[in-house]
Formats: C-alpha cells, structure tokens, sequence
C-alpha cells in the first residue's frame, strides 16, 4: 500500500464514529492537562493504561497518541496567559508568548501558536506516512546484532541529549537496565535480584515506575516551591493575527516543523528536545535577535510548531523499529502489548488498520484541536483558576487507582510509593528519570537479542563490528559519545539547554 | 531543610553503590554461563559491577568537588507517601469509599494549612465520581466498599 492510498484507508478507519470519539476524547485530555501545570501527558497515559484495555485497539492507541499531541496545544496557553509552562515542553512559549500577551496580543499569540501547531501536525502527518513504510520494511531484514546496536545507538543518544552531568545519565541507565533484570529470566526461568520477595517474581511494572518517578516527584517538587498564578488577562478579544505576524512567523514555523521532524525521531527527543532547538535556530537566523524574549513572533511559531511536529514524528521509531523513543511512546508500546500487538515493523502488514488508522487520525485531531483551543479558550482559562492544592489531590486519588487496576493488587502501590521516594531523591541529586525509564524499557529486548546473538554467533563477541549495518550503528554511536565528552562541544551542549 | 552532601554526590553514590553490590551478591549464587550460553547471572552481574564503577566515581568526584547545598522537603513527601501507604494498606479491606476520602484529606495537609470545607468537599466529590466511573461504568475489579 502506498502512503497516498494508505492514508485514505487510514481516514477512513479513523472516521468510524468510535474512533472519531476517543479521537476527540484524546484531544480533549490532552489540552485539559496541557493547560494544566502539574500533569504531563506521561502520568496522565500510565493512569488511563489499565483502561484502555476496554477499548478497541485502534481507539485506545488513536486516544493516547491524541493526548500527547493535544497536550502540546493546551501548554501553550498556559504559558503564554500565565507565563508558566503547562507542559515541559512549552517553556519556550513562556519567552516571547508572555511577552505577546502583556503587550495586550495575547489573542494573537495564541492563534500563533495553535496555526502553528497546526501546520506541524499536518506536515509532520505526511512525514510519516510516507516514511514510516519503507523503514519498517527494510527495519523487518534486521538481526538480533542489528537490533542490539540500534538500541545502544538509543541508549547513547539519551546520554548525549541528557542536561547534565554524563556520568549520571550513563548511571541512571545502566541502574534502569539493570531494574529490567529483576523478576523471572525468560530463556532459564531461574528468578533473578528478587532477594526472596514474591511480589518481584515477575519482575517490576512500567506503570508504578513511571508514576513514581514522574507525577509523584512533580507534585512533591510543585508544593515544595508554590507558584502564585496571576493571569494577564482575563478578555481576549482579538484572536487573529495581524499580516505581519503571518509574514515572520509562517517561515519560522516550517522551519520549526523540518527541526522538529527530525529531531522527533531521536531516542529521548520528541518535543521538548525540538523547542529548545528550534528557538535557538531562529533566534540566530533572526535579523533581529535582540526583540527575542520581547515578543517575537518567530520566538513563539517556531518552536511551537516544532514541538508538535517533534511529537507526532516520535511515533516513527515505535511503529517502524519498535523502540520507544521516550517516555510517553514507552506507554504507548505497553498499550499496545496489553492489546497483544507487538511494536515493531510487523504493524504495518499485520495491523494496517492500527497503523493507517492511527496516523490519518492526527489529521483528525489537530484540526479538532485548533476548534477545541481556539474558540474555547475562555472555558481553558477559567480551569486555571483552580487552585493546585484541589487538583494534586485528585492526581493522586487516579493515580491509586490506576496503578492498582495494572495487576489488580496492591503490591504495585507500594512500588509507587518506592519510586516515588526514589524519584524525588534523584531528581534532588541532578539525575534525569527518562534515561533510566527508557532503559528499563529497553533492557529486556537488549538482553533478549544480545543472548540470542551471542549463541548465533558461538561467542565471537566480533559480530557486532563484522555485521556492516551493526558496525555502522556502532561508529554513530561511539561517535555521539565522542562529541559528548569532548569539552568544545560540550560547553556548545550546555549553552544550547541553557539557551532561553 | 538544607543538607550539604556535596550536592548530593555523597548520597547518590553510596545509595548506587547499594544497590550495585546487593545486586551483584544476590546474582552471584546465579548461574553466570559463558559467551555462548550465557547463563541467568551473566547480564545482572555485568550491569550491578558496571554500577558499582560508576557510583565509585560519582563518589569521588563528590569527595573532591565542591558543589552546592541540595535543599529538601521532606515534610510535603511524606506525607503524601503515608497517604499512599494507607491505600496500599487499607484498599484491599476497606474499599475505595473508605481509601478515597483519607488519602484526599491526609494529602491535602502536605500544603502545610488545611482549608476544611473545600477538602472535604473535593474528597465527596472524587469519592462519587470514582465509584461511578471506575465501578458501576467501566466495571474495572476494585474493592469499593469494607469487607
């Protein structure tokens, strides 16, 4: 099937009413919890998990891909009305967005950003659609060698685009991989670091682990430094922008939307990665580098476009290779394995609904989205009123509830309360929890293939090298790592995270 | 509470450290194989002493840098945790109807001052919406009240 003809099946799938439904519904979260501080799309995905077992595949997978697209919008307003990112990767609004907005344009920004956004999701749609097959078919030639060097290539990308020390982000990696041990080993069955606890026996869950690690640190670090919220304003009149803005921000934002493409498809990229490095882009292609940080269209379309951009093309890995390039693609692989369908190349020939279906709906729900943002944007700033300390509460309360529905037991409650305390120690000491997540995801398949290579290859540690397409990994990777240790282009790296 | 452990090198290394050599015990009474047939301690005992190097370094880099005071609030973390504990506890005995409202309001006091009327409110109205939602709507096999 071509990407034209697979498109129109896709739309024509995802137009079925009940996938139009979870569509609209992903759509919907996602902007609630993009507007609202405090809830990435990662927790809000691990608390709707266990139900999306109810759901039809196609819907569950169309309604999580829908919430972190959709959170992408909701940010921004947050951002530009209260100069707080409601998402991660929104902080960049806050620049030149907020800026917007006390100069009395906060109807313009906003429009700037969803158009923006819009025109991401709409071409960074076609980019997987047309690229995603023909990866995964020459993805479905690869080896146990060939995967085991892709997936160090991840791991390697994650240490290089990690803020921070290296040295932690190469321990929380090797401490995740080494958490993904624990439990029954496949290919023996003997039970490995449990130290005699039952409840290990099957080793630890992504969910209680993620909700630890991300939603309970982020509220424990929110009531340790309470922000007051104060809206600029409370009408918003015009919600059009003026010619001139359409002339400076519609270049930025394509540009926003070829950076965030491709740096979507980068283990431990997707959105927030995409931002950062579409604001610093602009701001050194701009004649005018000085009116960054005081309201400069081009600050605000391009790194929003680049972020939704970043985050739709972060699908590509997981359908094409079946690795997870963050966090949230991480939950969306394990809604796809409690469906009993396997991330990898295999999706496209084997669930060409799942796959067709799930791209034609971005189409879908971006231009839902802008209808949802836009319009309703009064309703969205009435729902900044309310006050954390109602809203931290109920987090917790779904959060109970979600990881208990995982396994039905309580044992993964205490896990949360472990990562939890876990979670909020490490992100004290300056170490980054997606490295080790995204590790602890990977593990069991790094493990599993480089056994399997190992035995293929009778011991001879040299195929990894002798393999051309394995040795080619390898050299990216040894080179990424190279570029990350040197000091030049280390200082270059923090300048760039510094950057805004 | 501000504690200086240089920067939190010194907890972060000997708490890795922890873990890398518990690890590294518990897979040494596992089969470690060879190259060709690895066996089921090979790759936890590989991973655990990789840990432990690294901790080591975090260690001495701790040591010998100087770094900044880590400030922590303790007090917000456990108390939301010992609400969590409750559930972790009470869920299997006393339902949801029971869970729902302690940990909403144990919660509620991690912000320091404790506003009566709204949390109790929010706690009836999170109590009604899970029962409806998670029980009678989506089915899902909770225990919803004590017994």
């Amino acid at each position: 099937m071509d990407s034209l003809s697979g498109l129109f099946y896709g739309l024509s799938v995802a137009m079925q009413p009940g996938n139009l439904l979870y569509c609209f519904l992903g759509a919907l979260i996602g902007t609630l919890i993009g507007v609202l501080p405090g809830l990435g799309p990662a927790a809000t995905m691990a608390m709707l998990l266990p139900i999306t077992f109810y759901l039809d595949p196609v819907a569950a997978i169309i309604m999580l891909t829908g919430i972190y697209y959709g959170a992408q919008y909701g940010g921004s307003t947050t951002a530009i009305l209260i100069n707080m990112p409601g998402e991660n990767s929104s902080v960049i609004a806050c620049l030149d967005g907020y800026q917007m907005a006390k100069q009395g344009r906060a109807g313009a920004a906003l429009a700037v950003a969803a158009l923006g956004s819009l025109f991401a999701g709409i071409c960074a749609t076609f980019v997987i659609a047309l690229f995603a097959p023909p990866l995964s078919s020459m993805v479905l030639s690869f080896g146990p060698t060939e995967y085991v060097s892709l997936m160090l290539l991840g791991l390697t990308a994650l240490i290089v685009l990690a803020q921070g020390s290296i040295l932690r982000a190469l321990a929380m990696i090797v401490l995740g991989l080494l958490l993904s041990t624990i439990g029954t080993d496949l290919a023996t069955g003997e039970s490995r670091l449990t130290f005699g606890i039952s409840e290990l026996y099957d080793g630890i869950e992504f969910v209680p682990i993620a909700m630890g690690l991300f939603a309970l640190t982020e509220i424990v670090k929110n009531l340790e430094f309470p922000e007051a919220r104060s809206l600029v304003t409370q009408k918003i009149d015009r919600l059009w922008p003026t010619r001139e803005d359409f002339r400076r921000g519609f270049p930025a934002s394509v540009r926003g939307t070829a950076l965030g493409s491709v740096l979507g498809l980068l283990p431990g990229g997707g959105s927030i990665l995409s931002c950062f490095a579409s604001y610093a882009l602009e701001k050194r292609l701009s004649r005018t580098p000085e009116q960054f940080g005081k309201g400069a269209v081009e600050g605000l379309a391009g790194p929003e476009s680049a972020n939704n951009a970043g985050a739709q093309t972060s699908m590509i890995p997981l359908l094409t290779l079946g690795i997870p390039s963050n966090v949230v693609m991480a939950l969306v692989a394990g809604a796809m394995m409690i469906q009993g369908i396997t991330p990898g190349p295999q999706i496209l020939t084997q669930h060409p609904d799942m796959f067709w279906g799930v791209v034609a709906s971005m189409l879908i729900g971006n231009a839902m989205l802008v209808v949802i943002n836009l319009p309703l944007i009064q309703l969205w700033v009435k729902l900044l009123k309310i006050p954390y300390g109602l809203f931290y509460p109920a987090i917790l309360v779904f959060a109970c509830i979600g990881v208990y529905s995982v396994a039905n037991s309580t044992s993964d409650l205490y896990m949360l309360i472990v990562f939890g305390l876990l979670g909020y120690l490490l992100s004290k000491w300056r170490c980054e929890a997606t490295p080790l997540m995204l590790a602890f995801v990977l593990g069991p398949m790094i493990e599993e293939n480089f056994r399997r290579a190992m035995q293929m290859s009778r011991g001879d540690a040299t195929v990894f090298v002798t393999h051309p397409i394995s040795a080619v990994l390898l050299a990216i990777s040894a080179a990424l790592l190279a570029m990350a240790v040197l000091p030049s282009i280390r200082s270059r790296r923090d300048e760039a995270f510094k950057e805004g | 509470m501000k504690v200086n452990l240089r920067g939190g090198d010194l907890p972060l290394g000997l708490l890795l450290l922890g873990f890398a050599l518990a690890a590294m015990w518990n897979s040494s009474e596992l089969e470690f194989g060879t190259f060709t047939r690895m066996g089921p301690g090979f790759i936890p005992m590989v991973l655990a002493a990789a840990l432990s190097v690294l901790a080591l370094a975090i260690l001495i880099k701790g040591l010998i840098g100087q770094a900044e005071p880590v400030s922590y609030a303790f007090k917000p973390l456990a108390i939301i945790l010992a609400g969590l504990a409750f559930v972790a506890v009470a869920l299997d005995h006393l339902g949801l109807v029971i869970c729902i409202p302690v940990l909403v309001v144990v919660a509620s006091m991690a912000q320091g001052r404790l506003a009566w009327k709204p949390v109790l409110a929010l706690a009836a109205f999170l109590t009604v919406f899970c029962y409806v939602l998670f029980i009678l709507a989506l089915g899902l096999p909770i225990p919803a009240f004590p017994g």
